[in-house]
């Protein structure tokens, strides 16, 4: 047996032409890596689930994936449907109630509160209600529908003191998206999330 | 002949740890995130850099430990290591961000070139690469070790085996018999 042959032939193989190129991969991740992580599990324990009172129209799918933390709303939005959320001022009519649970905050300033899926004159509006007006400083208060991986979210338009109600756009999936997200947000041109969530939970 | 330390770890040390890890880890164990990261995190880190480069390398890395926690309850020590398991999902999160880069660059605002950074692979490695890892991960010590020592470290059979203390003929067989199982986990980016 040839050894220098055998050498030869076994670095042809693309498999170690692979692991050649890539060389030594290991590179440990700078501590921030670590701390985000730690500060993803807390956060993610303090979401509060909201239970659906009763079936909504849209039931959320058998295999819905686990949720996702807040962390990562800035980073990495996948599709951002961006739809042109109008705040309904008028109320004549509370409506019927489809789905409903609370809102943790997620900042130590930010207010609890609800959120409810009414139905009104057969359309859905999301209905959010916060304990106090949380205090949005330069900027202002976006409401938005998050899928749990936050891969993609909803508009649903600018909430200003304690409540509002929020169209829900024809044909969206409560079950893929299923969580509420208020944040602050800057007039800076930028439609996307800014990543400052103050308050979260689940419904539908 | 002189080798670095740290370029090889006592195999029978190193699996038992990494055993006990994943044992921590099916029993939900509080301290098992913490020493799964510290374990894994910079193959699963050095993995995604080589995939996706630096900046994302971090994000992914980041959301790989916390999928991998969120759903710690589906890991089953059965149908392998934890290290495979980790390099499993690391595979998926690269694959999910290059989809969506490749929609996002349809966007015509979009001004990257698309030129990889220096030392991350092409698209046709990426996936490949990781499977690799995947599947020595999989495979575990020593076979992991001694084609590693040869690809990435460059020894020869010759001193793998004296390196690790194994009859030549074992390195040569257990050699062919990885690549050839390796072979068969790539050629999905072809």
């Amino acid at each position: 047996m040839n050894d220098e042959l055998e050498e030869a032939r076994l670095r042809e193989d693309r498999v170690g032409v692979l692991l050649r190129r890539a060389g030594v991969v290991e590179q440990p991740p700078p501590p921030h890596v670590w701390e985000a992580v730690v500060e993803g599990v807390r956060a993610e324990s303090e979401v509060t689930r909201l239970r659906p009172r009763s079936q909504t129209s849209a039931p959320p799918s058998a295999a819905r994936p686990s949720r996702w933390p807040l962390l990562l709303a800035a980073a990495a939005v996948g599709a951002l449907v961006t739809w042109a959320g109008v705040e309904l001022a008028d109320r004549p009519d509370s409506g019927l109630v489809l789905a409903s649970g609370s809102l943790a905050p997620l900042v130590p300033s930010a207010p609890a509160g609800s959120a409810e899926v009414v139905e009104v004159d057969g359309q859905q509006r999301l209905r959010v209600t916060l304990d106090e007006a949380p205090e949005p400083g330069e900027g202002y208060l976006e409401v938005w529908l998050l899928r749990p991986d936050v891969s993609g979210l909803v508009t649903l338009g600018v909430l200003e003191g304690t409540s509002g109600d929020f169209l829900l756009p024809p044909g969206l999936d409560l079950g893929e998206y299923p969580l509420v997200d208020i944040s602050v947000e800057r007039v800076d041109g930028d439609p996307g999330h800014g990543g400052d969530s103050l308050v979260r939970g689940e419904v539908g | 002949m002189t080798l670095a330390p740290s370029t090889v770890v006592p195999m029978t040390d190193g699996t038992a740890a990494d055993a006990a890890i994943a044992q921590a880890w099916d029993a939900g164990a509080e301290d098992a995130l913490e020493r799964a990261y510290r374990r894994w995190s910079p193959l699963v880190h050095g993995l995604a850099a080589r995939a996706v480069g630096p900046t994302e390398a971090e994000d992914v890395t980041q959301q790989v430990f916390l999928s991998a926690w969120r759903r710690r309850e589906t890991y089953d020590p059965a149908q392998g290591p934890l290290g495979a398991w980790l390099v499993g999902i690391t595979r998926r999160a690269v694959a999910d961000l290059l989809r969506q880069r490749h929609r996002t660059a349809e966007v015509p605002s979009t001004l990257h070139d698309g030129t990889a950074p220096e030392g991350v692979l092409h698209d046709a490695d990426r996936d490949d690469l990781l499977a690799l890892y995947e599947e020595l991960e999989r495979i575990g010590d020593p076979p992991r070790q001694i084609l590693l020592l040869a690809y990435v470290h460059d020894r020869t059979q010759k001193e793998i085996a004296e390196l690790l203390d194994l009859p030549l003929g074992t390195v040569k067989t257990q050699t062919t018999r990885t690549l050839a199982r390796l072979r068969t986990r790539m050629g999905g980016a072809r």
